[in-house]
């Protein structure tokens, strides 16, 4: 069995995926908004996070403290030996968050499963509607987080000052950036309270960073496609949407799949924005 | 070793149109039952799911249930910015008394904190050359491109 083609080092395939399971080397967590989607059918002895109740504060919005982090990894049986493999609903949106948390906290060894649910399932690979063992606890102990991966209001304004050095992305769809809906897209509830975008910001829809299948691009693709936005590896990048889980996987993609060297995701994002009185906003296309 | 599980089968893909909007439908086989997962295109948000003993039944109930979530879709009309870029010449905030006035290079030589403390106070009036207000975010937009 090969190792992911591209990115051996943050990535599995659905077929390493599935000699991992056999082997039992790793654990499997699937990181949903809505827990429904586990109950429904997952990976075989995989557990489920839910994002919106396990993986940030309940009051800001911020992802977990780290004594809670620690809390969290030992309730799952995770150690911080523990190789993980983090996959999730709305092609890996909240795994990406699930992934920006534990590379906040320092977890050396943990992976996303490329593709996500919808490529396992397009395989017929095996799921399960059972309830996975309940792992035996583990002691976590989280480092310091890495405020270098996490972008402040304070940084964005930063950004607005600093154009040369600075590149601020909105990942949201374009009718989000345009501001003619304020939810991830149509069926779905409101998540901002003013329409539109952060100034300054380049609108760089998640899904550009995909194939079809819900695959990452390759690094040349990536890689060009970015510079075609005038993103430089050299350059600080903050990456926002709605709730911050978009804006993880695109940090993802700039910081482990393409190496840049500053990015940062701004994980209160637009929720957190529009809240603030004041904060200016943009309605329309960018220039 | 091989990890139990059941293994679905039958998976398809298809995309159709819901009034103005395109989902995606996902439905497969697993055991007795179908399940349909119904996703928005853009961006690629799990709407529904839903299951039935048949494809066709487990597809109904998804769609029926999508139709609810997409009915109460609010859409804002979208913004048309003037054919004129403004200028910004000029920042001022008339209050707390007495009133400042900063010329753009003024503003951008105040400390980061400072400004990002002026911007959010909202007492700032951002004024072009042709004396008329600029919107916050546009004036934001124009500093910007004076910071390069």
């Amino acid at each position: 069995m090969s190792k992911h083609q591209h990115y051996p080092d943050v990535l599995l395939t659905t077929e390493e995926a599935a000699c991992q399971l056999d082997q039992k080397t790793h654990v499997f967590v699937e990181v949903d908004l809505d827990s429904e989607t586990f109950s429904q059918g997952h990976i075989p002895g995989a557990f489920v996070w839910n994002w919106e109740t396990q993986l940030r504060d309940q009051t800001t919005g911020d992802p977990l403290s780290r004594k809670d982090f620690e809390v969290l990894m030992g309730a799952a049986g995770i150690s911080n030996e523990t190789k993980v493999v983090l996959y999730g609903d709305n092609n890996n949106w909240f795994a990406c968050w699930a992934f920006w948390l534990m590379k906040l906290y320092g977890h050396e060894q943990v992976w996303l499963l490329d593709g996500g649910p919808r490529k396992w399932l397009s395989e017929s690979r095996p799921i399960s509607q059972k309830r996975s063992e309940f792992p035996v606890p583990a002691t976590y102990h989280a480092q310091e987080p890495n405020l270098s991966l996490k972008a402040t209001t304070e940084k964005v304004f930063e950004s607005f000052f600093n154009p040369k050095t600075y590149r601020l992305l909105d990942v949201r769809s374009s009718a989000e950036f345009a501001g003619t809906l304020r939810g991830p897209g149509p069926g779905m509830d409101p998540t901002c309270q003013v329409a539109g975008h952060i100034p300054t910001s380049i609108n760089i829809p998640w899904n550009l960073n995909c194939n079809a299948d819900g695959t990452f691009k390759s690094p040349d693709e990536l890689r060009s496609m970015y510079a075609s936005f005038d993103i430089q590896p050299e350059m600080n990048v903050i990456t926002y949407c709605a709730i911050g889980e978009r804006a993880s996987l695109s940090w993802f993609v700039l910081k482990h799949l393409l190496g840049y060297g500053a990015v940062m995701n701004y994980s209160s994002s637009m929720a957190q924005w529009s809240c603030i009185p004041n904060a200016p906003i943009v309605q329309g296309q960018a220039a | 070793m091989k990890v139990p599980g059941t293994l679905i089968s039958e998976y398809q893909e298809k995309t159709v149109k819901m009034a103005v909007w395109s989902l995606q439908i996902i439905t497969y086989r697993l055991s007795t039952k179908y399940v349909c997962i119904v996703n928005n295109v853009d961006p690629g948000a799990t709407i529904c799911r839903e299951s039935a003993s048949t494809r066709e039944a487990a597809q109904r109930r998804a769609l029926e249930r999508a139709n609810q979530y997409l009915s109460g879709t609010i859409t804002l009309d979208p913004f048309v910015p003037d054919a004129i870029e403004p200028s910004l010449a000029k920042i001022v905030q008339p209050k707390p008394e007495p009133s400042k006035t900063f010329t753009v290079a003024e503003f951008l030589g105040v400390p980061l904190q400072d400004r990002m403390k002026y911007i959010l106070s909202g007492t700032l009036a951002f004024v072009s050359d042709q004396n008329q207000l600029i919107p916050a975010g546009t004036a934001m937009k124009l500093l910007s491109e004076a910071s390069a």
